[in-house]
């Protein structure tokens, strides 16, 4: 009988102790919970995705159309570059190259950086982040490489990669893993930057531990697309 | 004997709620240090229709400057003039001449690791930011990465990058402003990394750019 009070008394102890903390738990949220600003319906956050994706489609018909425009140009300009102004339009193309207006074409190496397939707890280590591709080009970037594209799209000095929910935005355009980055450039220094740790730490550790699937290898001839766009002058000036 | 029996379990329940509080304290302390360390600015969905927007209007713009060199090509002075015009454009963007123009002067007090640089970079060229330059450094394609020395020091274009970093950003400076004041955006999750470094934005008029150092 005693025994069983005994008993009864610690199970009673350790319920009090039980609901204590979740008491406190509960009160301390409550503190900290604020009300979200921007709290919205299902149906608004579809519309906003509509209208971002009616702004993409857009995006792309316009450029089609500028690509056109400038193939046209480019033809006009050939054409009168019989009358001795070939110095000018080699001039032009020079430049055009350096920004990754033009086609390129030279030897590099190809990345591919995946999601791993042995998902852990911690997913987010699995996945692939935009701050994971600048980190990534800025590496490239030391390595004095001539050119970049990922998944297709040139990759330009003043580009931007930027989050988007969970895609990533290059240049405003959506690109989702796994990423190809073909990059021109001397493969040696290439491979040489890319082993620095100190310079991408956080992509680093997780590519070694295969957290993020990485391969790379050593190609002799890379083409890479013109960048689909211009670069928009509305501010500078050097007169 | 009741009494003492109530008081204790009073007494242990109280110690329950504090510990409970504590718990989750603790778990919303942990969860602050990881948005510190959040790369990406928030609010993305509203800023990438404006950005989006904006960016298929500057696509219309310039649709309408082909179109009107295309109808000019008949004559071959007009042809010329646009190659010339293209070609000084493009010599500007490259820094290969000195530029100047309006846009925005940033000052960071102290050293930043080089996330930091990579990531403040990505946001004024997210903000249209037409020409940059870092302590009088022209940024460039593609030969400007932020690299690192042995000793931790930043290295930029063969140079040591040392604090105070002075940017210097041509563009439009209301949007540049927008974009780098926003909440949860890059300036503030500087600052609330290194609360201690002190971050100044200003609007300015023809700031001048050098050229690339050769």
């Amino acid at each position: 009988m005693k025994k069983n009070y005994s008993v009864n008394i610690n199970a009673l102890i350790f319920s009090f102790i039980l609901a204590g903390i979740l008491i406190g738990i509960l009160v301390a949220a409550q503190f900290q919970s604020s009300v979200v600003a921007n709290s919205f319906l299902v149906d608004e956050l579809n519309a906003q995705d509509e209208l971002l994706e009616s702004y993409e489609k857009d995006q792309k018909e316009l450029k089609s159309v500028i690509n056109n425009l400038k193939e046209q140009i480019a033809s006009n300009r050939e054409q009168i570059a019989q009358y001795g102004n070939q110095a000018k339009l080699e001039q032009l193309e020079e430049l055009k190259v350096k920004l990754g207006l033009s086609k390129l074409s030279g030897s590099g190496v190809r990345i591919v950086l995946a999601e791993s397939s042995n998902k852990q707890l911690n997913s987010n280590a699995n996945l692939i982040h935009a701050a994971d591709l600048r980190d990534l080009i800025n590496v490239l970037n030391t390595a004095q490489v001539d050119g970049i594209s990922i998944n297709g799209h040139r990759v330009i000095f003043n580009s931007s990669i930027n989050a988007l929910g969970s895609d990533i935005l290059l240049n405003k355009i959506k690109i989702s893993s796994p990423f190809e980055i073909n990059i021109i450039g001397n493969s040696t220094m290439i491979a040489g930057k890319l082993s620095e740790r100190k310079l991408y730490p956080d992509l680093f550790d997780r590519i070694s531990k295969k957290e993020i699937n990485f391969s790379i290898e050593k190609l002799a001839n890379i083409n890479l697309e013109a960048y689909d766009g211009d670069y928009i002058v509305k501010y500078l000036k050097n007169d | 004997m009741i009494n003492d029996y109530l008081k204790r379990s009073l007494f242990l329940l109280a110690t329950g709620i504090v510990m409970g509080a504590l718990f989750s304290f603790q778990a919303k302390s942990v969860s602050k240090t990881n948005n510190i360390f959040n790369r990406e600015s928030k609010v993305n969905i509203f800023r990438e229709i404006q950005i989006a927007k904006h960016n298929n209007q500057s696509l219309r713009e310039q649709i309408e400057v082909l179109k009107e060199e295309i109808t000019a090509d008949n004559d071959r002075e007009a042809i010329l003039r646009g190659i010339t015009q293209d070609i000084n454009k493009y010599q500007m963007v490259l820094g290969e001449v000195e530029i100047r123009g309006d846009g925005i002067d940033i000052t960071i007090d102290k050293d930043l690791s080089i996330i930091w640089f990579t990531d403040l970079i990505n946001e004024l060229n997210s903000a249209g930011a037409e020409a940059i330059s870092i302590n009088n450094y022209r940024l460039t394609p593609f030969k400007d990465g932020f690299d690192l020395m042995p000793n931790g020091q930043i290295l930029l274009g063969g140079d040591i990058l040392s604090a105070p970093y002075n940017f210097k950003v041509i563009g439009d400076s209301a949007v540049l402003m927008s974009v780098l004041n926003q909440v949860g955006g890059i300036l503030e999750r500087i600052q609330s990394f290194q609360p201690d470094n002190k971050i100044t934005v200003v609007e300015a008029q023809n700031l001048i750019l050098p050229a690339n150092r050769l």
